[in-house]
């Protein structure tokens, strides 16, 4: 039993907004839905005058299935709960921001602040994020209604293609998985929690970094000196025990990583006391 | 009832309710999982001196442990949860966390009492600890000296029985041994159980209280043969050597399959190994809410 929701193509110019819809898909009987108001531009509209609403849903473990080919939609499963959003096609800024559960799954790229203060749940997104993945909703907050400085703060964050810059920014716990590369300020501010990058790095990683592992693949991050913060110590190559449970665990959610056990490990950002941790395998 | 030469007393085994954690101890190869785990369960025969009962339930292969290598499964029991969660810190501190290579994961359960054991073994970090959530469990990575212990945070009691048990009444001490050793092996194949004593035998079974005021059990006189004459003894004359075996289980279905396997093992050698009766220890029922009677549990 799913919901299907089709955008219908409305020639209206500006910013679509589905913040609206999480609340809506909870507290809604299905054919009250279509009334949910939903932000576009500077108006709102029912839920039903954008899309095609069809099938029905399950209030208990919902399953939307979101059609978005020629509009960017923002604010796609913010706070979402419980069961799982699929999106087809691209999505705009805040996708599961501040999520606490269930899964959302994006076939298609995210825009900027995906993940964004994420509590819990499991976020998969076949393409590309842009920038602030798993980074605090601060910027987000005047139109939230809400300050929040920790980013990312429980939860799984899976990216099959490449994340822009800041990525994992002020990340407090939870695991991130990219599968590309990364921009420039990854892992910088972050407090705890797990970043893996497979792809290579940009610049001033780990930039006052705290606490937390960011985990790196050697062979293609490219020259160490390029993208880590300078302030970083090397503690030498280590065998760890965690990089191997790591493994265990990421395959256990059908995410096959070659983690090898041995890497080297870089400790810091000392500039500021940091106890965070870099480790290249 | 009589089983292949073998007499079945008509009598039960008396067990009590007590709270159990599994841990799972892992490390680079079966030789130091071993290390850990008998290290961590030794001294933990009785709740009587050693606060807890401990034992090694089964070995784990590598695609059972949460790291991908090889481990033990331990059972640990306790009447109190103080004393379990005392004893927890304190065996995994000085017995899982010095063994080289070892990692110690709990096993989720449902239950109401948690138990710190990495969450109060990180300070040994000396602030360079680190906290880690992986697949729903939070680990502490504690830096020592061979590289990082992995430890979970803490564990989770659940319901459990200790004492169900049967005795082994034979013509002599080797006969004894012998069979009790057959009935250990047939019983180590039993999952959810664990036999604490040592090779999961006890000679020295206790009755309750004694003649000295400071101690709270001394031996059960009543299954000492040597003893036969002297005091009201259970013994028949044939008897010249009892050794008992001890089961605690994590419910009474375990406890039961472990006696039955055990028991079956012995009355398979038959009257010619020197086994004279299959016994149980109780205390006359009323102490205990868990009983397992022999018969019921042999036919």
């Amino acid at each position: 039993m799913k919901l299907t929701l089709k955008w219908r193509g409305a020639s209206k110019a500006g910013r679509v907004s589905l913040e609206a819809l999480t609340r809506a898909l909870v507290h809604k009987k299905t054919e009250d839905i279509a009334q949910c108001k939903i932000s576009h531009g500077r108006h709102t509209y029912p839920l039903g005058d954008l899309f095609k609403v069809q099938g029905e849903l399950n209030s208990q473990s919902p399953h939307v299935v979101l059609r978005s080919r020629d509009v960017l939609l923002h604010d796609v499963g913010v706070r979402w709960s419980r069961g799982l959003l699929e999106v087809v096609g691209n999505v705009g800024d805040y996708c599961g921001a501040a999520m606490t559960g269930g899964e959302i799954v994006v076939r298609g790229s995210v825009r900027h602040y995906a993940g964004a203060s994420m509590q819990g749940g499991v976020m998969r997104v076949t393409k590309n994020a842009a920038d602030f993945l798993a980074a605090p909703m601060a910027m987000a907050s005047l139109r939230h209604g809400q300050t929040v400085m920790a980013g990312m703060n429980g939860g799984l964050i899976h990216i099959g293609g490449a994340v822009g810059h800041h990525a994992g920014s002020r990340m407090r716990r939870g695991m991130v998985v990219v599968n590309g590369t990364a921009g420039d300020y990854c892992a910088a501010r972050m407090v705890a929690g797990t970043l893996i990058v497979r792809g290579s790095l940009g610049k001033e990683c780990g930039r006052m970094m705290r606490r937390g592992t960011l985990i790196a693949f050697a062979r293609r991050a490219g020259d160490v000196e390029q993208w880590l913060a300078k302030s970083f110590v090397e503690a030498g190559e280590q065998n760890l025990i965690f990089l191997q449970l790591l493994r265990q665990s990421l395959h256990q959610m059908n995410m096959t990583l070659p983690l090898p056990a041995i890497g080297r490990r870089f400790v810091g950002d000392r500039a500021i006391g940091g106890k965070g941790e870099i480790l290249l395998l | 009832m009589k089983r292949n030469g073998i007499y079945v007393v008509d009598n039960f085994a008396e067990a009590f309710p007590m709270k159990v954690v599994r841990l799972t101890i892992t490390a680079d190869s079966m030789r130091w999982a071993r290390a850990a785990s008998d290290s961590m369960t030794g001294f933990a025969t009785s709740v009587i001196a050693c606060g807890v009962e401990a034992g090694i339930e089964r070995t784990l292969t590598k695609d059972e442990t949460p790291d991908g290598r090889v481990g033990v499964s331990v059972l640990v029991f306790s009447m109190s949860s103080r004393t379990l969660g005392k004893q927890l810190v304190s065996r995994v501190g000085q017995c899982v966390m010095t063994s080289p290579t070892s990692a110690l994961y709990e096993d989720p359960c449902e239950g109401e009492v948690r138990h710190s054991i990495g969450k109060a073994l990180r300070y040994f970090g000396d602030g360079h600890q680190i906290a880690k959530q992986v697949a729903g469990r939070r680990l502490w990575r504690i830096p020592v000296m061979e590289g990082e212990f992995v430890c979970s945070d803490g564990v989770t009691e659940r319901k459990a029985i200790g004492g169900g048990n049967f005795l082994i009444l034979a013509k002599n001490r080797a006969a004894a041994l012998a069979a009790s050793e057959t009935a250990v092996r047939a019983m180590q194949e039993c999952h959810g159980t664990i036999l604490p004593f040592p090779g999961g035998v006890v000679r020295s079974g206790s009755k309750v209280g004694s003649r000295y005021g400071f101690l709270s059990a001394s031996t059960n006189d009543a299954y000492c043969p040597t003893l036969k004459g002297v005091v009201s003894s259970q013994l028949p004359d044939e008897v010249g050597s009892v050794l008992e075996i001890v089961i605690n289980g994590i419910n009474e279905e375990h406890i039961t399959k472990a006696m039955r396997e055990g028991i079956h093992a012995i009355l398979q050698l038959g009257a010619g190994s020197g086994v004279v009766a299959i016994d149980a220890g109780n205390y006359g029922g009323k102490l205990g809410p868990h009983h397992f009677h022999l018969r019921t549990i042999v036919s």
